[in-house]
């Protein structure tokens, strides 16, 4: 019965923070890849190479592994954030990459006709993040001491007072 | 005293927060997937009565070249480059516009270096389209024209830019004989000839695309999407008698 929700808020925001530093990791490669131009040809064998320069790598002018990095960023943030903010700041982050993430997973697979590896690690790490980002929610439901001393919404009971007057 | 004091589970006040932010956020990945599928970066053109560009600019640097199908320069030349592209490929574009028109200049129009055209086709069906277009032309001796006319006219990968429309009409405007071209854009023959234009990719390793293959006597070099003039020059140096 000795739960401590503080302890699973805290596990959950590790392993958050975790995930998001290895999104950071494979979005900064990503990215590096992108702005250095790589090589200035376009690859005959299916791959990052294809994708990368597809017509889909970029969302109005900025490349879509620099929106990745940005969202990896923010999540890591929202870890670092105690509270609702950080766990729905972190819930909004993790929906809308894992969202997005599916989509251009769709556009590979159906469209491109390319699967970038380093692409897949990233939509994988945004599906893991989205679970916790929402268990992370749902169990502070439960620890409503915890998220609420946070909130300094814990009022003392007053039922002391009628004892105290003996 | 109630158990959801509106900071707890997902009633209340929290539980209207979690909704905001679940619908904000599917608003966003709305907005990012309307502007991903539009082309990302891309301007894909508007329905505008179709135009062709480049066709006087590439005709004068074409102009006194010697042409056999896929080559122009002379057979003598004693330096052979052979360029493998795609005609979607976005780098081949910027080499026909800079690297090309300077390789015919110095070195094919002084007759040091012959250069082939190797079609491929590896991006999508309207490279195929365009790659048969080149093969049908090599057999007027106007594969370089088409290509480098149809590079000129490039739009963004498989948006549909590569027409038969724009084909033709490129076709039109350059001089050539269309019955033949038709007849011959739908043939077995020109079908062969681009599957040994992608067989001899296979074989050269060729990788990606622009690919320079430069061969003489010297032996062979290849340079991959070469952004200067310079490194051409410079394989062709090596390789040169």
């Amino acid at each position: 019965m000795t739960r401590t929700p503080s302890r699973i808020e805290a596990g959950l925001r590790a392993a958050l923070a975790a995930v998001a530093l290895a999104g950071v990791g494979v979005a900064t490669y990503l990215t590096s890849v992108r702005l250095s131009g790589g090589t200035p040809a376009c690859a005959i064998a299916t791959g990052c190479a294809e994708v990368q320069e597809s017509a889909y790598s970029g969302v109005a002018g900025v490349p879509v592994a620099t929106l990745g990095l940005l969202a990896y960023v923010a999540l890591l943030a929202t870890t670092a954030m105690r509270g609702d903010l950080g766990r729905i700041g972190g819930l909004f982050t993790a929906i809308v990459g894992a969202g997005f993430s599916a989509w251009l997973t769709y556009v590979e697979i159906g469209i491109i006709d390319a699967i970038c590896t380093w692409c897949v690690i990233s939509a994988i790490l945004m599906g893991v993040a989205l679970a916790l980002a929402i268990a992370r929610v749902a169990t502070s439901g439960d620890a409503g001491a915890t998220s609420g001393a946070e909130s300094s919404e814990t009022i003392p009971l007053p039922a002391t007072r009628g004892a105290s007057a003996e | 005293m109630s158990a959801s004091t509106g900071n707890t589970g997902f009633g209340g006040r929290r539980g209207l927060l979690i909704g905001i932010a679940v619908a904000a956020a599917v608003i966003v990945i709305g907005v990012l997937v309307a502007l991903s599928a539009t082309g990302g970066d891309g301007d894909s053109g508007d329905d505008g009565p179709l135009t062709v560009a480049g066709v006087v600019e590439v005709q004068r640097e074409l102009q006194g070249v010697e042409k056999e199908g896929t080559f122009i320069g002379p057979s003598s030349a004693p330096v052979t480059v052979t360029e493998y592209g795609d005609l979607q490929c976005p780098f081949c574009a910027q080499a026909a516009a800079t690297t090309v028109p300077e390789l015919v200049a110095s070195f094919v129009a002084v007759g040091q270096v012959r250069l082939q055209l190797r079609t491929l086709a590896f991006i999508g069906d309207d490279s195929r389209r365009g790659a048969l277009a080149v093969h049908a032309a090599a057999r007027q001796d106007l594969a370089w024209d088409l290509t480098e006319v149809l590079y000129r006219n490039q739009g963004g990968e498989n948006d549909g830019w590569l027409s038969d429309e724009l084909i033709t009409k490129a076709a039109e405007e350059i001089g050539f004989d269309m019955a033949a071209f038709e007849e011959d854009r739908a043939s077995d023959q020109v079908a062969a000839d681009l599957a040994a234009d992608e067989e001899a990719a296979r074989e050269s390793g060729v990788q990606s695309t622009p690919t320079f293959v430069v061969t003489g006597p010297g032996g062979t070099e290849v340079v991959t999407g070469p952004q200067d003039v310079r490194e051409v020059a410079a394989a062709i140096a090596k390789v040169a008698p």
